[in-house]
C-alpha cells in the first residue's frame, strides 16, 4: 500500500482528476456546456451510438411470434411469415403516418413562422439515470445548434439544447423542473411560467404556475411560449389544460399540462436554430 | 515485463473497452435495457466494479474512466461526475482487491451494492436534493434505491466474463484472489 502512495501512477491519476476537474468547470463556464474530454469522447462514439439507436428501432419493430405443436408447424410457420410480414408493414406505415405528420406539423409551423430555420434530428440516446427524459441527438454544433436552442416535436415544444458537442446535442426536456419556459394561455392570455414538477413528470405532465386564485384559464386551453426571454420564440404550443388548481405552498394557482407530444419517447425531433429575437436574446445574456 | 505478457496486457485492455462501449450503449440507449416500472438499469457500475476486481488499481482507474467519459457524453446533468466517479470507483476496487480482500462473489456483491448505493445517493443529492426539486425523496425511494438492485443483477453476469477472461489472459501483477 506504502508503494502506492508514493508512486507515479498515483501522480498521474491525480494530474487526470485535476484535468477532469479543470475540464468540469470549463464546461460549467464554457457556451456549450460541454467539456473538452466529453467532447472528444462524442466525436469517437456518436456514430456507434447511432447504430445503437437504430438496432433499437429494428428490434422493437421485429413482432414476436408464437409457435404451435409439430403437426401444424410447417402451416402456423407460414402464417406467422405472412402475419409477421403485415405486421412489419404496419409497423412501417404508423411509422411512415407519424413521421409525416409530425413533418406536416412542422411545416404548419414553418408557414406561420418564416424566420425560423430548423434542422431535423434523430433521438439517439438518454442518460439512464435522468428520470426527466433528457435525450441525446445525432446533429451538433457543425450543423448550427448551440445552446438554448429550442427543441419541438411536431408543433410541440418538448425542450431546449442544454449542451451540444461538434457531433451531438443534450435536450433537456420540459419535464425538467429545472427547465422554465414563459408561457401564456391562448384564450385568457394570463401569462405564467411553465415547468414540471417530480410527480407531474412521472406523468408525463407539466404545469403553468404564477397563475391567479381567480384565474378564468379552464380544461382544454392551449397553452403557448410568449417569446419573453428569447430562448423560446412566440407561439409554440407547449400543452393543453388538464385541470387548474391551487398552489399548496402560496396563494397562487397552476395549470396542469399535457403535452402533445409523447416525449417518453421521441425518436424525431426538430430544432430552431434560428428566429426573430433570438440572437438579441443571446447577446443579452 | 515479458513481451508476451505486454502483449496479453493489451489484448485484455482492448476486449475490456469494446464490453465497456457495449454496456454503455446497451445502458444508454433507449429500448435496449426494459425498464422495470419504470426503473432503469445502470450496468456500467458494476462493470467497472468487476474490472476492478481482476485490474490493478491504475488499470482499472483508466477503464473506469473511460466508461464514465462515455456515461458523460450522454448526460445532461453534472459535467465529469462521472468520470471522476468510476474512475475513483475503479481505482478503489483495485486497491482494496488487491491489499484488502479475496476476489470472490460476495466481495463482487458487497463493492457493487455499495458503488451502486454511493452513486446514486451523490447522483440524487447533487442534482435533485440542492437544486430543491419538490417530491426528490420520493424519486429516491421509487427511482434511485431500486435501480440500485435492478442494476445489482448483472454483476454476476460481469464476475463471471472478467473471471474467464483473466483466465484467458492472465495478468501476472494481480496477486489476490
Amino acid at each position: 500500500m506504502r508503494n502506492f502512495w508514493k508512486s507515479t501512477r498515483l501522480k498521474v491519476m491525480c494530474v487526470v482528476l485535476v484535468a477532469l476537474i479543470i475540464g468540469s468547470v470549463f464546461a460549467v463556464l464554457s457556451q456549450n456546456g460541454v467539456s473538452p474530454f466529453s467532447s472528444a469522447v462524442e466525436v469517437v462514439f456518436s456514430p456507434l451510438q447511432r447504430l445503437s439507436s437504430a438496432a433499437s428501432d429494428l428490434f422493437g419493430n421485429v413482432a414476436v411470434g408464437f409457435r404451435s405443436s409439430l403437426a401444424y408447424a410447417k402451416e402456423v410457420e407460414e402464417l406467422k411469415k405472412q402475419v409477421e410480414m403485415y405486421q412489419e408493414q404496419v409497423v412501417d406505415n404508423e411509422q411512415l403516418k407519424q413521421k409525416l405528420k409530425s413533418y406536416e406539423d412542422v411545416l404548419g409551423v414553418k408557414d406561420e413562422h418564416q424566420d425560423f430555420e430548423f434542422q431535423p434530428a434523430l433521438v439517439i440516446g438518454r442518460d439512464s439515470a435522468d428520470k426527466f427524459y433528457s435525450f441525446v441527438i445525432n446533429k451538433g454544433t457543425k450543423d448550427g445548434i448551440a445552446v438554448n436552442d429550442p427543441v419541438i416535436s411536431g408543433k410541440y415544444l418538448v425542450g431546449r439544447v442544454a449542451k451540444a458537442t461538434s457531433h451531438t446535442a443534450t435536450v433537456l426536456t420540459i419535464l425538467d423542473p429545472k427547465v422554465n419556459v414563459s408561457a401564456y394561455e391562448v384564450r385568457t392570455r394570463e401569462q405564467g411560467f411553465a415547468t414540471s414538477t417530480v410527480e407531474l413528470s412521472k406523468e408525463g405532465l407539466a404545469r403553468l404556475s404564477g397563475l391567479e386564485r381567480s384565474t378564468a384559464i379552464a380544461p382544454e386551453g392551449i397553452v403557448c411560449t410568449s417569446g419573453v426571454g428569447g430562448i423560446y420564440p412566440r407561439d409554440l404550443i407547449i400543452g393543453t389544460v388538464r385541470e387548474v388548481l391551487n398552489d399548496e405552498h402560496d396563494i397562487s394557482s397552476y395549470a396542469v399540462l399535457e403535452s402533445g407530444a409523447d416525449i417518453a419517447h421521441l425518436q424525431d425531433v426538430f430544432v430552431i436554430t434560428d428566429f426573430e429575437g433570438q440572437a438579441s436574446a443571446q447577446a443579452e445574456e | 515485463m515479458p513481451k508476451r505478457e505486454n502483449r496479453m496486457i493489451y489484448i485484455r485492455w482492448a476486449i475490456l473497452a469494446v464490453i465497456i462501449v457495449i454496456v454503455s450503449l446497451f445502458q444508454n440507449t433507449r429500448g435496449l435495457l426494459p425498464e422495470i416500472y419504470g426503473v432503469r438499469a445502470m450496468p456500467l457500475i458494476p462493470l467497472v466494479v468487476c474490472i476492478g476486481m481482476f485490474e490493478r488499481d491504475w488499470g482499472s482507474a483508466a477503464l473506469g474512466l473511460f466508461a464514465g467519459l462515455l456515461w458523460d457524453g450522454v448526460s445532461a446533468h453534472g459535467q465529469g461526475f462521472r468520470s471522476i466517479y468510476l474512475m475513483i470507483i475503479g481505482c478503489v476496487c483495485g486497491l482494496l482487491l488487491h491489499y484488502f480482500m479475496r476476489r470472490n462473489l460476495v466481495t463482487a456483491l458487497l463493492l457493487t451494492s455499495v458503488a451502486l448505493v454511493l452513486h446514486n445517493l451523490l447522483y440524487w443529492v447533487f442534482f435533485l436534493l440542492i437544486p430543491g426539486y419538490d417530491g426528490a425523496a420520493k424519486l429516491l425511494l421509487e427511482f434511485y434505491l431500486p435501480s440500485c438492485l435492478y442494476s445489482l443483477i448483472f454483476m454476476p453476469l460481469f464476475f463471471a466474463v472478467m473471471k474467464s477472461l483473466h483466465k484467458r489472459f492472465p495478468n501476472p501483477i494481480v496477486t489476490n484472489g
